[in-house]
């Protein structure tokens, strides 16, 4: 069993907070209202004849704080969303880079290259999973990351549509570094690339480009030419089935 | 003193908030001599020096023969029986007097509950009794009780004494506890004088109401009891858990009052009422429960006719 909503600690914290406010309630509730009356006799006559039901009445009063303690557990437990362990997908981190070499200022795409890159990074992002996070990064001489690792939505459409084409070349093996210490220990790691083809080798002179941890990244590229990439670049989309940056 | 005495004497309102400003005002004191004609009217020809007492005594009325005993009076020995019987008999004959009416109200705190209505109330009806009673010069002596006698207006006569009834009457104040067993076994040692004594309470007594009315009984006074009722009373406006607490005594009850405990306790009071009047009718004690709601120059027709209270 796995608590996917609100994390143990913040659910017990909750519970020590509500739980409180509830006895305190209960033990207010306990003290009673005091009413001024001209004759207490008369009430005495009343309480004598209801002495045989003030024990159901105190058991009244228990289950109701019971009942309001039960309500409370249901509460938090549907806050912790807790799952079984088959039922919990664990979510994709991946890290969207998405060339903006000079090259991308080319206007065979739709109306350039840069806007059909922007597509398709909109495209991965509504193509996420609840429980994918994302990290969208312009590669060009350097690498400037946009967004930082979240699943929020709007935020990585902001980036989407913040990408710039710049006047420098791409340097593909230092944003691929920079991707693969992005994703180190994160799970489910891919590097999805972004580029009209014209990167080279993921080499540079410290030698070719790859992942050194255990949980490597896959990596996958999409064109961003408006036409079929097999006929417009040598660089088409290659497949992630290895765990090697390819 | 507990604390919540402290607070009740400390949050006593004012006089004009108290609504006594207004008390005996110009039009009250109308009706008090509507009133007093009134019952001169009803109760004509048994006024003032025509009201028989069971003493025998120096009157006019012939009452009855008795064996002459040494030590008694020669005037009165009737000597045409001994002329005729040869028995020395003594004619005796009715005691006229003034009659003495004792006005005694009820101040304890239960009589001050529910913003002072029923102690206004009973403050009008001792004025307009007492009024009656001067009117018909009568001697008026009014009492303030609680579980002791608090305070006490000298018996007086004359109409024109009833500013001060109404000075004194706006000098008292609802407080402390009631025990009119207690009250009044002080009350009849301090007035040797028997007559009727008014009594003005709502008779909300932990120990029990009987024991004020057999105190007067018991001391050859002429009970009337004027029985003060707020319908409010037997409808409290309570709901959910709550401590009730005695506004005179602060005994505490802890109670969760539902529709169902409501209904008991209407009963209850009903029962307490019923109570009352059945003791009185048994005890031959004239009773008149005097509703509050009702207009007090009404209530005092009423107390009237019911009980030729100055005839």
């Amino acid at each position: 069993m796995h608590l996917t909503g609100l994390p143990l600690a913040t659910l017990i914290q909750i519970a020590a907070g509500l739980g409180a406010l509830v006895l305190v309630s209960y033990i207010l509730k306990l003290k009673r209202r005091p009413v001024a009356v001209p004759f207490s006799k008369l009430w005495e006559r009343i309480l004598r004849d209801k002495e045989a039901t003030s024990l159901f009445s105190q058991l009244k009063r228990i289950f109701s704080l019971l009942l309001q303690l039960a309500l409370l557990a249901l509460l938090l437990f549907a806050l912790g969303d807790p799952r079984t362990a088959a039922a919990v997908l664990e979510g994709r981190n991946l890290v969207i880079l998405v060339d903006t070499s000079a090259s991308m200022k080319a206007t065979d795409g739709m109306p350039t290259r840069m806007d059909a890159a922007r597509e398709e990074v909109r495209k991965i992002i509504r193509g996420m999973g609840g429980s994918d996070r994302a990290l969208v990064a312009a590669m060009d001489a350097t690498v400037t990351p946009l967004s930082t690792m979240t699943s929020d939505l709007p935020s990585l459409e902001g980036a989407a549509s913040s990408l710039q084409a710049s006047d420098a070349r791409a340097d593909f093996p230092r944003a691929l570094r920079f991707a693969i210490d992005s994703l180190r220990d994160q799970t489910k790691p891919e590097i999805v690339v972004i580029s009209d083809g014209r990167l080279g080798n993921p080499a540079d002179a410290w030698g070719a480009v790859s992942s050194r941890t255990s949980s490597s990244p896959t990596s996958r590229s999409a064109h961003a030419a408006a036409t079929p990439p097999s006929a417009s670049s040598p660089c088409a989309a290659i497949p992630s089935t290895s765990p090697a940056t390819r | 003193m507990g604390l919540r005495d402290l607070i009740r004497r400390s949050s006593l309102p004012p006089p004009s908030i108290r609504g006594e400003d207004d008390l005996f005002d110009d039009e009250f004191q109308r009706k008090l001599e509507y009133l007093a004609l009134v019952s001169r009217r009803v109760f004509g020809g048994r006024l003032r020096a025509e009201r028989r007492t069971k003493k025998s005594g120096s009157g006019i009325e012939f009452a009855d023969h008795r064996d002459y005993v040494p030590g008694d009076d020669f005037r009165y020995l009737d000597w045409n029986i001994y002329q005729r019987l040869g028995r020395l008999l003594l004619r005796l004959y009715e005691e006229e007097e003034d009659l003495s009416i004792y006005v005694i109200l009820d101040m304890s705190s239960s009589m001050g509950f529910g913003r002072n209505k029923k102690v206004l109330y009973a403050k009008r009806m001792a004025a307009a009794l007492a009024y009656i009673g001067l009117a018909n010069l009568d001697r008026v002596t009014l009492v303030t009780t609680t579980d002791h006698v608090m305070d006490r207006m000298p018996a007086t006569r004359g109409k024109q004494r009833i500013f001060k009834v109404f000075q004194f009457l706006r000098s008292v104040h609802p407080d402390g506890t009631t025990d009119l067993g207690q009250a009044l076994k002080a009350f009849v040692s301090q007035h040797k004088r028997r007559g009727l004594a008014i009594l003005l309470s709502d008779l909300y007594d932990p120990e029990g109401f009987e024991a004020g009315i057999n105190v007067l009984r018991y001391n050859k006074f002429e009970p009337f009891v004027l029985h003060l009722l707020d319908a409010q009373d037997g409808k409290p406006p309570v709901r959910g858990d709550v401590r009730v607490y005695d506004c005179e005594t602060g005994e505490e009850r802890e109670v969760t009052v539902t529709s169902r405990v409501l209904e008991k306790y209407r009963e209850a009071y009903e029962k307490y009422v019923d109570d009352v009047r059945l003791f009185c009718t048994a005890k031959q004690v004239a009773y008149v429960p005097a509703d509050i709601h009702v207009p007090f120059d009404d209530m005092v027709l009423r107390v009237l006719r019911r009980g030729g209270m100055v005839g």
